[in-house]
């Protein structure tokens, strides 16, 4: 199978995957990064909102 | 200034002027119908926050397969009341395909009512390369819904 790469379709047995996972305030992250050799040729972000906005809570504030 | 999260100033306003309607009719205005409601996303070099009125293209990310404007967000959820919250939610992810920008910062706009802002939600700095970036919603519910008025 080839994926589809910021240096063009590069076969999938030819790319190393690892994962980063980040947590934000109101998000967390997973992104998936795809090496070709070294190089980072693709990655694919989710952002998962735990939590949205109470407007009557003082700007910048999450939860609640 | 930094691309912060909150609900637009403008928007708690103009929720009391009847100009957004998430669901159903509103007698008071002559188009009953639902508002269309878009996702666009920022650069970090952005200032989207709590002072925002309006969808701006600037500081907006650029890519082949990003449509100026964003995304059209699925508004199938029904507006919810619990727990003396009232809260909306979209019904489904937000998604683009193929892209490569740096963002941190996602903006809700009515596109149905001049582009008027409603909330920015800043997720921090996410980097995309040749792929696909998704933002998945929180819960439809009155402790973790997009938008919330307790």
């Amino acid at each position: 199978m080839m994926i589809p790469t910021a240096a063009g379709p590069i076969a999938r047995d030819d790319l190393r995957v690892e994962f980063e996972i980040k947590e934000e305030d109101m998000a967390f992250s997973v992104a998936c990064k795809w090496f070709h050799d070294k190089e980072e040729v693709r990655r694919d972000v989710w952002v998962n909102m735990k939590c949205g906005l109470d407007a009557t809570t003082q700007q910048g504030k999450i939860g609640g | 200034m930094a691309n912060s999260t909150a609900v637009c100033d403008s928007f708690k306003e103009e929720l009391m002027q009847g100009f957004h309607v998430f669901e159903g009719v509103n007698p008071a205005r002559t188009a009953n119908t639902v508002d269309v409601f878009k996702g666009a996303l920022y650069t970090t070099a952005g200032s989207v926050g709590a002072g925002t009125t309006a969808y701006s293209a600037s500081n907006e990310v650029s890519h082949a397969n990003y449509t100026a404007g964003g995304n059209a967000i699925t508004n199938g959820n029904t507006i919810g009341l619990a727990s003396n919250t009232a809260y909306w939610t979209p019904s489904a992810s937000l998604s683009w395909t193929t892209v490569s920008f740096t963002t941190d910062c996602l903006l809700i706009y009515n596109s149905s009512q001049n582009d008027r802002a409603v909330a920015s939600f800043n997720f921090g700095t996410q980097t995309v390369t040749a792929g696909n970036f998704t933002l998945t919603m929180p819960t439809h519910a009155s402790g973790t819904g997009l938008i919330r008025i307790a």
